[in-house]
C-alpha cells in the first residue's frame, strides 16, 4: 500500500473511488491505521467549537484505489465526539461505501456495540480487532474466526503500532467498498442484504415504520421533514431506509447492542492467567491519592521548569545569534531601501523585533511545550491528571485537565492558549484560555520581579505574585458564574499509560507548531509596525499627555508608566526597558526606575502589567483557538481587571 | 396478601465503599444515556477501585478498563451489591 506518490488523478477519477470510513472509540489507535495505510502520520484539528475537520487520504491498496476517510473517535453513532453534530452526521458527510471498525481486542464487550452499529446501517463492515500486542498482555486473545461468523463480516486480528494485520484489514474494506459501490452505481437506495437481526420481533416493527417513514415522499411529510438530514441521506443513496431507522431508534435498540456485545465477546475472547502488566499498576496507582497526587506534583514542576529553563535557553541562544547576525543586517539594508526614516525605523520595529519575537518566543517556549503535552497526550497520563485535579479545579467551572495548560501558562501564555484544546466544551476553553492570560507569564514575573524586589523588598514581590494570583482565582469563580452554562459532568474513560510513540509526538508537536507560526507571525508583525510607528514618530508623547490625567487619577502613575503598559502589548519584557526609555527622552538623561517612580507605584505598575492585556502573541493565539470575539472579550476583561485591582492598591497605599 | 420475597439491598455507587462490587440494577436520568456510551447499563458489574481527593471522581472498575466518574454521576447509580 502506498501513499498519494501516485501520479495525480482527475478530478473525476478522485470523485468516483470507492469510500472507506475509519470508525472507532477514542484512543483505539484509528490514526495510526491511517498513517500506516497513506505512510503519512496526521493530526487532526478537531477541538470543541470549531468545525470538525474529516481528514481524507487517497491510498492504493493490492491493486485498487481508494479513499480512506478518518473520523473523530466516538462512543456511538449518536455521541458528539468533537465539535456540535452528531457523529452520524460526520458518516454521512462521508458517504462511505465500507466501514472500517477499529477496536480493542482487549475490550471487546465495550467496542462491539458500535461495530453492531454501524453493522445495522447495512453498509459493509469490516471489524479491526486492533492492539493486540496491549490485550495479549492481559492475557488475551481473540478468535477471529467466531467473531467473524459473529459478525457476519470479515475480522482482522491488528497491532496498528506495529503495522500488523493493518494492509490486510485496509484491503479488506477497500475490497468491499469498491464490490458495492459496483453494484449500487446508479441506484437511488442501496438495500444491503444485512446480517440477521439481532433485535426482538416488537423493536424490528418499530425498525419497519420507522424506515417506511424515511422512505416517503417529502410532500407528504410536511416541513419538518423537509429538514430532515436522515430522510436526506436514504433519498440521497448513502444510507438504506432500514439503516437510517437505526439511528433513529438507537435508544431503542442500544441495550440489545450491548447484549449482543457481551454474548460475542465471551463466545470469541480466549484468556490465560498473567500477571498484571506493568503499565496497568502505574495508570491505577496514577489516580490514587498516593502517590498520585506527588507523582503530578512532579509532572506539573517538569512541565513548568522545562517550558521555563529549555525555553530560556533556547530563547537566549536564538537571541543572540539574530542579534549577532540579522539584526545588523536589517539595520544595513532596511534604510538603504526606504528613505524616510521614521518609516524605515517603524519597518525595523516589525521586521527586526516582530520576528525576533517570533523566534524567542516560538521556537523555544511553544515548541517545547508542544512536545510535552504530545508526550502527556501520547502516554495517556493526560487523563489521570484530568481525574486527580477534577474537583479542585471544577469550583472555577473547569475540568481537571485543564491543570495542564494552566501550569504550563506560568512559563508561557502562548503554547497555554493552544493547549487548552484538551478540554471539551467551548465554554470551558473561553474559562480556561481567560485564566491562562492571567497566569502571570516568564516574562512579566520578570517584570514583577525586578520592579518590585529592589525597591520595595522580596516579601513585596511574593505578595504582589499572591495579588495576582487571588485576582486570578477571582475571576476564575466570576466567569464561572457569569458564563451560560455549566460543567459537564465527568463520565471518562481512563486511558491505558502507553510508551509514547516519538514519531507521533514529533509529528503532533510539529502540526500545532506550524498553526502557531501561520497563525501569530503576521500579527506580531503588523502589530510591530503600528508601534514602531507609534514610537518613531514621537506620537507616544502626544498619548502620554492625553492619557497622563487618567492614568495619574486613576493609578496614581506618571504617565509615560501608562504608554509603557500600552506598549508592554508587543512583549510583556518592554514594559521596563521602554519605561526607562521614555524617561531618559522626557527627562533629557538616562534614569533608573526608583528615580521615575516611588516603591509603592512600582507595585501598583508591576501588578497592572501583569493582569493587563494579554501580550499580541497570545492575542494572536487567542483569535485564532476562539474567535476575534473572544479574544477581544479576554482582552478586555483583563484590562479592565488590572485597571481595578491598581486602583483599589493604589488607594490603599495612598498614591492615588 | 401473598408472601413477597424481600428485595435485594440496593447500594447507591457513590456511598460504596473502595473494594465494593456491585451488579448495575438503576441508572437514573439525565446520565443515563452518557453512562449506556461507556457500557454502564442495568446488569453491568462496577467494583469501586478508588475515589480522589477532595471529594473528587470515584473511579470504578467494568470489565478490564477503569472509569472516572464525577460525583453526580455516581449519585445516578445504584445496584446491589455482590459477595
Amino acid at each position: 500500500m502506498t501513499a498519494a506518490c501516485h501520479p495525480a488523478p482527475s478530478a473525476e477519477s478522485a470523485a468516483d473511488l470507492p469510500v472507506v470510513a475509519l470508525v472507532g472509540r477514542p484512543n483505539v489507535g484509528k490514526s495510526t491505521f491511517l498513517a500506516r495505510a497513506s505512510r503519512k502520520f496526521v493530526e487532526t484539528a478537531n477541538a470543541p467549537g470549531t468545525t470538525v475537520t474529516l481528514e481524507r487520504r487517497r491510498i492504493h491498496a493490492r491493486g485498487r484505489d481508494a479513499w480512506l476517510v478518518d473520523l473523530p473517535g466516538t462512543r456511538s453513532l449518536d455521541d458528539v465526539p468533537a465539535g456540535d453534530d452528531p457523529f452520524w452526521h460526520l458518516l454521512v458527510e462521508a458517504a462511505p461505501d465500507a466501514i472500517l471498525v477499529v477496536a480493542d481486542a482487549g475490550d471487546l464487550a465495550r467496542h462491539l456495540p458500535l461495530a453492531i452499529a454501524c453493522r445495522d446501517l447495512g453498509l459493509p463492515v469490516v471489524f479491526a480487532a486492533n492492539l493486540t500486542d496491549e490485550a495479549s498482555k492481559r492475557g488475551i486473545e481473540i478468535d477471529a474466526g467466531r467473531l467473524g461468523q459473529l459478525l457476519n463480516g470479515p475480522v482482522h486480528a491488528t497491532c496498528g503500532r506495529g503495522g500488523l494485520g493493518v494492509d490486510d484489514a485496509v484491503a479488506s474494506a477497500v475490497a468491499l467498498a469498491a464490490q458495492r459501490q459496483a453494484v449500487s452505481r446508479g441506484t437511488r437506495s442501496p438495500r444491503g442484504s444485512g446480517p440477521a437481526s439481532i433485535y426482538p420481533y416488537g423493536a424490528d416493527l418499530e425498525l419497519r415504520r420507522a424506515a417506511s417513514e424515511l422512505t416517503e415522499d417529502h410532500r407528504s411529510l410536511g416541513a419538518a421533514a423537509a429538514a430532515d438530514p436522515l430522510w436526506d441521506a436514504v433519498h440521497a443513496g448513502v444510507l438504506s431506509p432500514r439503516g437510517a431507522a437505526t439511528i433513529r431508534l438507537a435508544a431503542v435498540l442500544n441495550p440489545y447492542r450491548w447484549s449482543a456485545a457481551a454474548s460475542w465477546a465471551g463466545q470469541s475472547e480466549r484468556h490465560r492467567d498473567v500477571p498484571e502488566p506493568m503499565a496497568d499498576r502505574v495508570a491505577r496507582w496514577s489516580t490514587s491519592p498516593w502517590p498520585g497526587i506527588p507523582a503530578f506534583i512532579a509532572v506539573s514542576v517538569l512541565a513548568f521548569l522545562s517550558v521555563l529553563i529549555v525555553g530560556g535557553v533556547l530563547a537566549a541562544a536564538l537571541t543572540s545569534v539574530w542579534t549577532a547576525t540579522v539584526s545588523p543586517a536589517l539595520a544595513a539594508v532596511v534604510p538603504a531601501v526606504i528613505p524616510i526614516p521614521v518609516i524605515a525605523n517603524a519597518v525595523l520595529w516589525s521586521l527586526d523585533g516582530g520576528l525576533l519575537g517570533m523566534l524567542s518566543v516560538g521556537i523555544p517556549y511553544v515548541l517545547t511545550f508542544y512536545l510535552l503535552l504530545a508526550v502527556l497526550e501520547d502516554s495517556g497520563y493526560l487523563t489521570s491528571a484530568a481525574v486527580l485535579m477534577d474537583r479542585a479545579f471544577g469550583v472555577l467551572g473547569l475540568p481537571g485537565r485543564a491543570a495542564i495548560p494552566v501550569l504550563a501558562a506560568a512559563g508561557c501564555n502562548v503554547p497555554a492558549i493552544y493547549g487548552t484544546r484538551v478540554l471539551r466544551t467551548r465554554r470551558e476553553r473561553l474559562i480556561g484560555a481567560f485564566l491562562v492570560t492571567l497566569v502571570p507569564c516568564s516574562a512579566r514575573s520578570a517584570v514583577v520581579i525586578a520592579a518590585v524586589a529592589p525597591f520595595a523588598g522580596p516579601l513585596a514581590a511574593i505578595g504582589a505574585f499572591g495579588i495576582v494570583m487571588g485576582v486570578t482565582v477571582a475571576a476564575g469563580l466570576g466567569a464561572n458564574a457569569l458564563i451560560p452554562g455549566r460543567q459537564p459532568a465527568l463520565v471518562l474513560e481512563l486511558a491505558p499509560l502507553r510508551a509514547p510513540v516519538p514519531r507521533h509526538v514529533a509529528a503532533k508537536a510539529w502540526w500545532r507548531f506550524r498553526s502557531f507560526v501561520v497563525q501569530a507571525t503576521p500579527i506580531m508583525l503588523a502589530g510591530s509596525l503600528v508601534l514602531g510607528l507609534v514610537y518613531e514618530a514621537g506620537w507616544w508623547q502626544a498619548i502620554a499627555n492625553a492619557i497622563g490625567p487618567a492614568v495619574g487619577w486613576s493609578l496614581g502613575l506618571p504617565a509615560i508608566a501608562g504608554v509603557a503598559i500600552g506598549f508592554a502589548f508587543l512583549r510583556k519584557e518592554l514594559a521596563l526597558q521602554l519605561l526607562i526609555a521614555f524617561a531618559a527622552i522626557e527627562l533629557g538623561h538616562a534614569a533608573a526606575l526608583g528615580e521615575l517612580m516611588t516603591p509603592a507605584q512600582l507595585f501598583v505598575y508591576a501588578i497592572v502589567t501583569s493582569l493587563s492585556i494579554p501580550c499580541i502573541a497570545t492575542l494572536a493565539a487567542l483569535r485564532g483557538e476562539l474567535g476575534g470575539r473572544a479574544a477581544a472579550g479576554i482582552a478586555g476583561s483583563t484590562l479592565a481587571l488590572a485597571l481595578g485591582t491598581g486602583a483599589v492598591l493604589a488607594r490603599l497605599l495612598g498614591i492615588a | 396478601m401473598s408472601p413477597t420475597r424481600p428485595a435485594a439491598p440496593s447500594l447507591a455507587l457513590a456511598s460504596a465503599r473502595v473494594g465494593a462490587r456491585l451488579r448495575v440494577t438503576v441508572v437514573d436520568a439525565p446520565h443515563a444515556d452518557e453512562l449506556a456510551r461507556e457500557g454502564v447499563l442495568p446488569g453491568a458489574i462496577l467494583e469501586v477501585a478508588s475515589r480522589t481527593p477532595l471529594g473528587g471522581p470515584v473511579i470504578v472498575t467494568l470489565g478490564r478498563v477503569r472509569l472516572a466518574l464525577s460525583g453526580d454521576v455516581a449519585a445516578a447509580v445504584a445496584g446491589e451489591p455482590i459477595a
